[in-house]
């Protein structure tokens, strides 16, 4: 982080608080357990709201001398958190009903786990990566939502259906009382103030947080005051993750440009509030020091509903931003496509060869398609944000549950060889694969939906809900399939590992005849002892996925279209399961696991990342990778399906137009999205040993960043493998 | 025709603008003892061991015509015949040399048009020294000219006047190393004397379409004001005064030499700071040369 003078004592406001807070989660909980004991016999909609009400009485607020924003509530969350299942208070009725309906799907798949066939918790359904529909908060404020819930409730003659239009009102006004209490803070600490600014502070404080949320935003602060006050407190209270703030640059140019004509704003101002937003998540993460996941996104960029490309004043701020202030806490999602302007591609470039990884480029020529070829209306598809790294969601309409479980695509392969004796040939190998990934993913399917369809019985999310297109209009939560898009991600990883080693087997094993099956699988099994010369001949001569090699383009294309197809299921809300691929660090913990695979990768090695090459794989142009796409039809994947490139660093001057056309020739080459990693190998391995001289080199870990030196030794080595090439 | 390479290196970044493949021709004029790319030097082809690489397969002994299975053989008695390349799987032996046509290489030069075409970018003929090779460079040029293709050569220029003339027209951008301007310094250093270099950039100068030169500052050599300044003299003394780059001195090649069973004689040399390379572009500037550190 690097802060202007005017910055730091933001950072440092933030910094003592976060560094000392007591988020009072003992004398909460007792609150929490006396209220359960009281209502638990009561509907489970009603139950949360009681829930609500209580919270938003007793969780203490917090307000900051030099940040306008008002959001920080001791709601048991702890320091390192952004909600969801890390608020161990607003998701108490999914910790107290967890052997009900989470615990079975974790037993269920113990052995697997341990096997590294995949990586899961007691979590069927995904209390993260969400976002609410900002977009209505916007235009109708909460006393908009309230009025429609109040509205249904009196036509709806449904118990259930009620219920929920209650818990809706109920939880609405408990916010709403939360934001008065904000006010009331306010009003004290005006009232208390030493210095006029300081009064002025805290009464704009004050008069915004009676405005907002209750009430459309009408200026670009307010705006920016309703996404933050929503995503951190039902965050905090409702036990749900909301990854992302939002499409920021779609959602406030508006506000911005009003203000601006009526003087309300200028350019520095609104800089100042974008800068704060950042520093709030850099100081939370403590992203200097430590690492910490974050889980916060800002997407920008891309196009509103109607087609419109969004590009805009707010869009540069936020870029300015991200480059002046050098955050890496913040993932900036920067949508892009054939219609923008080469200028916003610069500047991607710019943040690029100052070696600020926190940026992501998603196609919106591929996502956009990909989606309506699920079905989804065109003008939803328009609106898809990214949240905790870049899975996407349609934002208002989309309740996506994911990143609960990630699938070994390559544990999958080796149990599949070693339960036959031989093939005929390679197509049955390749069927007998397919079989039983197909049969692994439904009963993955399965076990999720076991868990899923209780969800509403035991936690449902009536504020998250009252967002999203769909359940005021049909009665029902988020949670029983309210939601106009309700579908679920299950992550397949080491699609390049899966390529390659299917490859590998076809050549050695059915076209080069140069070993049986059953001397390959004792051998991989034996991870390659006494047969170095075998891998590295598998290594370096036999075709690999990311080489611009025709056949090999073909043939990774026909697999990853066949194992799309393996999704499509419906989840117990009604809505469908699409195919993903987004790897976190989980490539690296099943990679962990397992043992050898034909491909030549050693046991327990990482798998490949998302659609990017293995790691140990030759390759000789980086355009390489990126033509080896090409070949492959990315609409096929609903979710973000990300290629990463690693270049050696690169003065702005040269760089800025190399990257530029890259970005230009991933968008021809139709790519899903794409990351750059500017890494320098020798820097790399000089900062493992004086880490106190590089403290500031920050990585690309995959769908975040970091400070290298705060990284596990296994991830530096990882990431350092990675700029061998 | 053939002519003698020892690397094609694709999304090339530092060798003239945009993204570029460098074309590295084998044999040089040139015995700089600072050379970045010992394989450069001699025209015969050479094998390199990387030792690191090495799983003690023995292929390539048995494959050796010349080592009767004997494995020190393989080295005393090489010819560079490239037999133990083919069957080392991981690289652990590299051939430096292989004769290729003019065709094989466009093939692959081709490959990156279109990222030619997006950055200003095109093809640099390095080496060695390129003009050892001067019918097949000028095949190349000719063939990259009548594709439209950006073309840049990098040569030492220690090579007669009408062998760069008859090569000028086909150059975008001549990249020229100029390393001392002192004769006797610049002998004991290169092995050969900067007369004919200087009388070659001076023309250069005024007939190359585009002219960059390019100083490698080499700590005990010419890491200093003096020498620096009579450089930055002389070149302000041109008809045309072309852009310069500095080069900070790099080791990162010693291991290179090591593959070669070679010495580095400057391999315990500390590279200049970004301070001192500020400092000595500055003499150059103060001159009216624009002058960029090339890092």
């Amino acid at each position: 982080m690097k802060l202007a003078s005017d910055l730091k004592p933001i950072a440092d406001e933030f910094d003592m608080y976060y560094s000392n807070f007591d988020p009072d989660t003992d004398r909460l909980i007792q609150l929490v357990s006396e209220m359960y004991e009281d209502f638990k016999s009561q509907p489970s909609y009603l139950l949360k709201s009681s829930l609500h009400e209580l919270l938003s009485r007793e969780c203490k607020v917090k307000l900051f001398k030099e940040s306008p924003f008002f959001f920080e509530i001791s709601s048991g969350r702890p320091r390192y958190s952004w909600g969801g299942l890390q608020s161990p208070v607003g998701s108490y009725l999914h910790n107290i009903t967890a052997s009900k309906w989470l615990d079975p799907y974790a037993d269920a798949l113990a052995s697997d786990r341990a096997e590294g066939m995949i990586h899961c918790w007691n979590n069927p359904v995904g209390f993260d990566h969400h976002c609410p529909g900002y977009d209505r908060l916007h235009s109708i404020g909460v006393k908009g939502v309230i009025n429609q819930a109040e509205t249904a409730l009196k036509k709806s003659g449904e118990r259930k259906k009620s219920d929920f239009y209650t818990s809706v009102v109920r939880s609405a006004k408990a916010l709403i009382h939360l934001a008065g209490r904000f006010a009331q803070k306010a009003a004290e600490l005006a009232e208390a103030a030493e210095t006029e600014t300081e009064r002025m502070h805290y009464e704009k404080i004050r008069t915004t947080a009676e405005k907002v949320p209750l009430n459309p935003p009408e200026t670009f602060y307010e705006a920016l005051c309703t996404i933050l006050f929503f995503r951190e407190c039902v965050g905090s209270i409702e036990g749900i993750g909301f990854s992302t703030l939002g499409h920021l640059d779609r959602m406030l140019f508006p506000y911005y440009e009003a203000d601006l004509a009526a003087g309300r704003i200028t350019e520095e101002e609104a800089l100042k509030l974008i800068h704060t937003l950042f520093i709030y998540t850099e100081t939370r993460f403590n992203a200097e020091r430590s690492y910490h996941e974050t889980s916060t996104t800002i997407i920008i960029g891309g196009c509103d509903k109607n087609g419109n490309i969004i590009y805009n004043d707010v869009t540069k701020l936020i870029l300015k931003a991200l480059l002046e202030g050098r955050y890496v806490g913040t993932k900036v999602n920067c949508r892009i496509s054939s219609k923008h302007p080469r200028e916003y591609f610069r500047k991607l470039a710019e943040i690029q060869t100052a070696n600020i990884p926190s940026i992501v480029m998603q196609n919106d020529d591929v996502i956009i398609a990909a989606r309506v070829k699920l079905g989804q209306a065109l003008e939803d598809a328009r609106l898809y944000v990214s949240g905790g790294c870049h899975e996407v969601v349609l934002g208002g309409t989309e309740v996506n549950t994911r990143a609960d479980t990630w699938v070994s695509l390559p544990a999958i392969l080796l149990r599949s060889l070693y339960s036959n004796e031989c093939f005929d040939d390679y197509q049955s190998l390749y069927a007998s694969f397919m079989h039983d990934a197909a049969a692994y993913y439904e009963r993955i399917v399965s076990l999720k939906n076991e868990g899923e369809k209780h969800w509403c019985e035991f936690d449902p999310l009536p504020l998250y809900s009252s967002t999203i297109t769909g359940c005021l209009e049909s009665g029902r939560d988020i949670t029983e399939g309210g939601a106009k898009y309700s579908s679920t991600a299950i992550s397949l990883l080491g699609t390049a590992t899966l390529i390659d080693s299917l490859y590998s087997l076809k050549t050695l094993i059915f076209d080069e005849k140069r070993l049986t099956l059953g001397e390959f699988k004792r051998i991989i099994a034996d991870d390659y002892a006494n047969y170095e010369d075998l891998r590295q001949y598998i290594i370096h001569r036999i075709p690999k996925y990311g080489t611009n090699n025709a056949v090999l383009n073909r043939f990774a294309a026909n697999i990853l279209s066949d194992i799309a197809k393996i999704a499509g299921q419906e989840n117990a809300r009604g809505g469908k399961y699409l195919p993903a691929f987004y790897p976190h660090d989980v490539f690296r913990l099943l990679g962990h696991k397992l043992g050898a695979t034909p491909d030549g990768r050693k046991a327990h090695t990482p798998l490949s990342r998302g659609a990017s090459p293995s790691e140990f794989i030759e390759i000789n142009n980086p355009a390489d990778i990126i033509r080896s796409i090409g070949a492959i039809d990315f609409t096929d994947y609903a979710d973000s399906f990300c290629t990463e490139l690693t270049l050696p660093r690169m003065s702005s001057e040269r760089g800025i137009p190399v990257i530029t056309a890259l970005i230009e020739f991933f968008l021809e080459m139709k790519g899903s999205s794409l990351q750059f990693n500017m890494l320098n190998r020798e820097m790399l391995i000089e900062a493992q040993k004086n880490p106190a001289e590089h403290a500031d080199i920050i990585v690309r870990v995959c769908g975040y960043s970091a400070y290298f030196i705060h990284l596990s030794r296994e991830t530096q080595d990882e990431i350092i493998a990675r700029a061998i090439r | 025709m053939k002519g003698r390479i020892f690397n094609i290196q694709h999304f090339s970044i530092h060798d003239g603008p945009g993204i570029r493949t460098t074309v590295f021709l084998k044999g040089c004029n040139l015995r700089c003892y600072w050379c970045h790319n010992p394989e450069s030097q001699s025209y015969l082809p050479e094998i390199g061991l990387y030792p690191a690489r090495c799983i003690g397969c023995g292929k390539c002994v048995s494959s050796c015509p010349k080592s009767d299975g004997v494995r020190s053989a393989i080295f005393q008695n090489c010819d560079g015949c490239g037999r133990c390349v083919e069957t080392c799987y991981t690289g652990a032996r590299k051939q430096y040399g292989e004769d290729c046509t003019v065709d094989k290489i466009l093939s692959e030069i081709m490959v990156d048009r279109d990222l030619y075409d997006k950055t200003g970018g095109g093809v640099t003929f390095s080496g060695g020294e390129p003009y050892m090779q001067t019918d097949f460079l000028i095949e190349l040029l000719t063939a990259l000219k009548s594709e439209g293709i950006n073309t840049a050569v990098e040569s030492a220029v220690y090579v007669n006047w009408s062998k760069i003339e008859k090569t000028l027209s086909l150059i975008d951008l001549f990249i020229c190393d100029i390393k001392s301007a002192d004769d006797e310094k610049h002998i004991s250093a290169t092995s050969v004397s900067n007369r004919l270099i200087f009388d070659n950039i001076k023309k250069l100068s005024v007939c190359a379409n585009n002219l960059l030169l390019r100083t490698p500052v080499i700590p005990g050599f010419n890491d200093n004001y003096h020498d620096l300044s009579a450089i930055a003299d002389f070149i302000a003394s041109l008809p045309r005064i072309p852009k310069h780059e500095l080069l900070p001195f790099n080791g990162s090649c010693k291991e290179q030499y090591k593959t070669l069973n070679r010495e580095f004689k400057a391999e315990n040399l500390t590279p200049p700071s970004r301070d001192e390379m500020e400092r000595f572009a500055d003499i150059f500037r103060l001159r009216g040369i624009d002058c960029a550190i090339n890092e």
